[in-house]
């Protein structure tokens, strides 16, 4: 388990560094592979058989389709790469740094002593380094992946507070975070289309 | 009657009891003639979003059933709600119209700011009952300032719906902007929820109070009625006149409530029985009147397409049937015997009469004297306000080719308003009925004497008490109306046969047009004059063409300021700048707004962790 924490961290990590879309997305992969490999230990410990369902879903949808999508959408965008970020790449890995040091110190503070310690925070950690990528960077994909890996801290956190959720909730997860990857590749395209280029900050030029 | 609902609501209660019995019964009345008017007057919107209109048209009866007859907070609030809504996507009904559409938005606006008063007057008293039933709430003890606060509530809350000043600024506009069958249920029972809502604080929760709660009510319950008739009377479209009529009527319906909470305050059951039930028997007469003279002015736009007033004229001819049901209205608006307003508006001046018995000290009986004083300059204004509106429209001949081509509108149509011209006569004529049912509103509630008023006949209606008397006999005053009517009749035909010659009517060589007539800004001008110091009228002449001497043609336009909107310019301009300032924080960047939930999420997480435990 701890292996898969590291393996965590360091795609994280990763993902504050890439600037190539296509680098981001495999990176994403590996996370998400992880996190389903995180599923599959905890099967093993607690000899639950939905958990096995579990990785299967994160296998088919996270590692599997999503990425799909976003690969058939970044063949599309030849030109499109990540430059000049509102944060540059050194600044934002020590972002990063500084929030696993504040999810270890949150867990250590709300849950003093808790056995899946290194879950948690790396748990927390993936939802806040998620949630830098977006805030940090401009690319609509780069966005996507900010999103997904906030998701993947979501469901690990699940996973490690309650040693995995009932089966019906994990179904409305998996589609929730489904619907929103579908949607926001569709709305890559019209960014695309409208604004020839994905570049989000873009967006601004909506504003009344 | 309970039923359950899932958590978190619990049971919903339903109780029909005498006050809600007496709201139900004009609601069933208006809402049956206005449903029968309907058929024929929708008709207009077959094309137009018909089966729309029809359904909210039905919700809307739905949504004020509830409200009276819900005996549950949160049942009470929903039912407001959906009769807000419902109401609102009536008035924007004919949304093609930008005027409508920014009525219905202030409209939207007020009635939710009232509503939000009226949720803290009644979570006040949840939260001290430990329910939310109604009958809970009614066993309440509650100490004076807290009795004071929901007081406050409650009738700002409920004072937004009803329309009084200076919380009425939606309603000349949004009534006006509902189809007319709709404003008709608006004005006529949709403000007189807010008196039902009064009615359960004042009676049911809260008792007898101290007397600034009767002071702040008729003080504000006068300036309604004077400035509601005044607008009223200066108005020349036909709808919004009847809008700021109701504005005025609200007032006197007020003048009741706030003299019944004087007297409970003073301590004389047997007065504040009186007060109430003029309130009471004046809310069940106006919806009745109002929603007749809507439906009238319904018929009216039906039929020439236009609500000016000073394009209108002599349509008694072309549609004799709906301007006697209006005169019926109009008469009944202007508190003529022997009609439903006469019989109000006397109750509501003999409890005003007795008022100085319940105060202390020369200048609070100098006051109450006063506002008798004010009470007739009121009904007289009206009475001028349905003169004009009646003679402009129906009398002398017609001031443009809309009203030259009227016809008479379908049977179904005047023969509904016709039922509640009938409705008029009746409650003016047998008032007994009602009144003991409004009097069984108030058996067992402390400082409430209906006693008082039991006395009396089938002709008569009276209430005797050790300080004060006073009989009313509706049929005596019929009788004598007939009889006068017989004598002058007897004279003109006995003195001989008036000989008739006819003739064309001398104008100065030139023939008599309609532009000769009197107008409605005409007529209503000397008040204008005279009440020139509230109003401040402005007027602006421009030669548009002609010579120096003849053939001018001539624009005049006339606006009259309304003191009551510029109240509300500070608040305008202080939500605006604020909101200015808030834009700065609006920059369009995805990247900013990501940052600021960022933000809130490291805070709620740190803040968690280390200081909550």
């Amino acid at each position: 388990m701890n292996v898969l924490v590291i393996v965590l961290f360091l795609s994280a990590f990763l993902l504050t560094r890439v600037t190539i879309l296509r680098t981001a997305v495999i990176v994403l992969l590996l996370q998400s592979l992880a996190v389903a490999a995180a599923c599959v230990v905890l099967g093993l410990e607690t000899s639950q058989f939905h958990m096995y369902l579990a990785a299967l879903l994160t296998i088919i949808i996270k590692a599997g389709y999503i990425p799909a999508a976003l690969f058939k959408i970044v063949g599309r965008l030849r030109r499109e790469r990540e430059q000049n970020p509102i944060l540059s790449p050194n600044y934002t890995s020590l972002t990063a740094a500084l929030a696993i040091v504040l999810a270890y110190g949150l867990i250590d503070q709300a849950l003093p002593g808790v056995v899946t310690r290194n879950a948690l925070a790396a748990a927390i950690a993936l939802l806040l380094i998620g949630l830098l990528i977006i805030m940090v960077r401009r690319q609509a994909v780069m966005q996507i992946v900010g999103l997904i890996t906030m998701e993947n801290g979501i469901y690990l956190l699940g996973l490690s507070v309650v040693k995995g959720l009932p089966l019906v909730i994990e179904f409305g997860v998996f589609l929730d975070i489904l619907v929103a990857a579908v949607v926001l590749v569709i709305l890559t395209y019209r960014l695309k289309i409208s604004f020839l280029s994905t570049d989000t900050t873009q967006l601004r030029k909506l504003k009344g | 009657m309970a039923v359950p609902l899932p958590a978190p609501v619990g049971s919903v209660t339903f109780a029909i009891d005498a006050l809600s019995a007496i709201f139900i019964l004009a609601l069933g009345l208006v809402g049956a003639a206005a449903c029968i008017y309907a058929v024929g007057y929708t008709t207009e919107y077959y094309r137009n979003r018909f089966r729309q209109l029809a359904g909210l048209f039905n919700a809307f009866l739905l949504s004020m059933l509830l409200v009276f007859s819900v005996s549950h907070a949160f049942a009470f609030l929903i039912a407001w709600e959906l009769m807000a809504v419902v109401s609102f996507l009536l008035v924007i009904h004919d949304h093609h119209d930008a005027e409508n559409v920014r009525a219905g938005y202030i409209y939207m606006l007020m009635t939710q700011l009232g509503t939000v008063f009226v949720a803290t007057a009644f979570f006040l008293l949840a939260a001290r009952a430990g329910s939310l039933d109604f009958g809970r709430m009614a066993a309440l003890e509650l100490d004076s300032r807290t009795a004071g606060l929901v007081f406050l509530a409650s009738f700002i809350g409920f004072g937004t719906k009803a329309g009084m000043v200076p919380l009425h600024i939606w309603l000349p506009r949004a009534h006006p902007a509902a189809p007319s069958h709709v404003s008709a249920l608006m004005s006529g029972i949709m403000i007189k929820t807010a008196i039902y809502g009064m009615a359960r604080f004042y009676f049911d929760f809260l008792g007898t109070g101290p007397l600034w709660w009767g002071g702040i009510v008729l003080a504000v319950g006068v300036v309604s009625a004077v400035m509601g008739v005044l607008y009223a009377l200066m108005e020349n479209d036909l709808k919004r006149l009847l809008a700021y009529s109701s504005v005025e009527n609200i007032g006197l319906i007020l003048l009741g409530i706030g003299a019944g909470l004087v007297f409970a305050a003073g301590g004389k059951p047997g007065l504040a029985a009186l007060a109430w039930t003029a309130a009471l028997y004046h809310t069940v007469a106006h919806a009745v009147f109002k929603s007749l003279l809507f439906l009238g002015a319904g018929s009216v736009v039906f039929s020439t397409h236009t609500k000016n007033m000073e394009a209108l004229g002599g349509l008694i001819k072309l549609m004799p049937y709906t301007a006697i049901v209006f005169l019926f209205g109009a008469a009944a608006i202007a508190a003529l015997p022997p009609l439903s307003g006469f019989v109000s508006e006397w109750l509501t001046f003999q409890s005003l009469f007795l008022l100085p018995q319940a105060l202390d000290g020369i200048k609070a009986k100098v006051a109450g004297a006063a506002l008798v004083a004010v009470l007739g300059l009121t009904g007289a204004l009206a009475a001028a306000c349905f003169v004009k509106a009646f003679g402009i429209i129906f009398l002398a001949k017609p001031r443009s080719e809309h009203a030259r081509y009227a016809e008479e509108t379908p049977a179904v149509m005047w023969s509904a308003a016709g039922l509640l011209a009938g409705l008029c006569l009746v409650l003016g004529l047998f008032p007994q009925p009602l009144l003991a049912a409004i009097s069984r509103v108030f058996a067992g509630k402390a400082g409430y004497d209906a006693s008082v008023l039991q006395a009396g006949n089938w002709y008569t209606i009276a209430f005797r008490q050790a300080d004060a008397g006073g009989a009313l006999t509706p049929m005596g005053v019929f009788v004598l109306l007939i009889a006068g009517a017989v004598i002058a009749f007897a004279i003109f035909r006995f003195r001989g046969k008036p000989s008739i010659i006819g003739g064309e009517t001398w104008t100065c060589g030139i023939v008599p047009d309609a532009r000769m007539e009197y107008t409605g800004t005409g007529f209503s001008k000397p008040v204008r004059v005279a009440f020139r110091f509230i109003l401040r009228p402005q007027r602006e002449t421009l030669v548009r063409e002609g010579g120096k001497y003849h053939g001018r043609k001539l624009s005049y336009h006339l606006s009259i300021r309304y003191i009551f909107n510029e109240l509300y310019r500070p608040l305008n301009q202080s939500i605006i700048r604020v909101a200015t300032k808030m834009k700065r924080i609006q920059t369009g960047s995805v990247q900013l707004y990501i940052g600021y939930l960022a933000a809130v999420t490291i805070l709620v997480l740190v803040w968690n962790a280390w200081w909550l435990n």
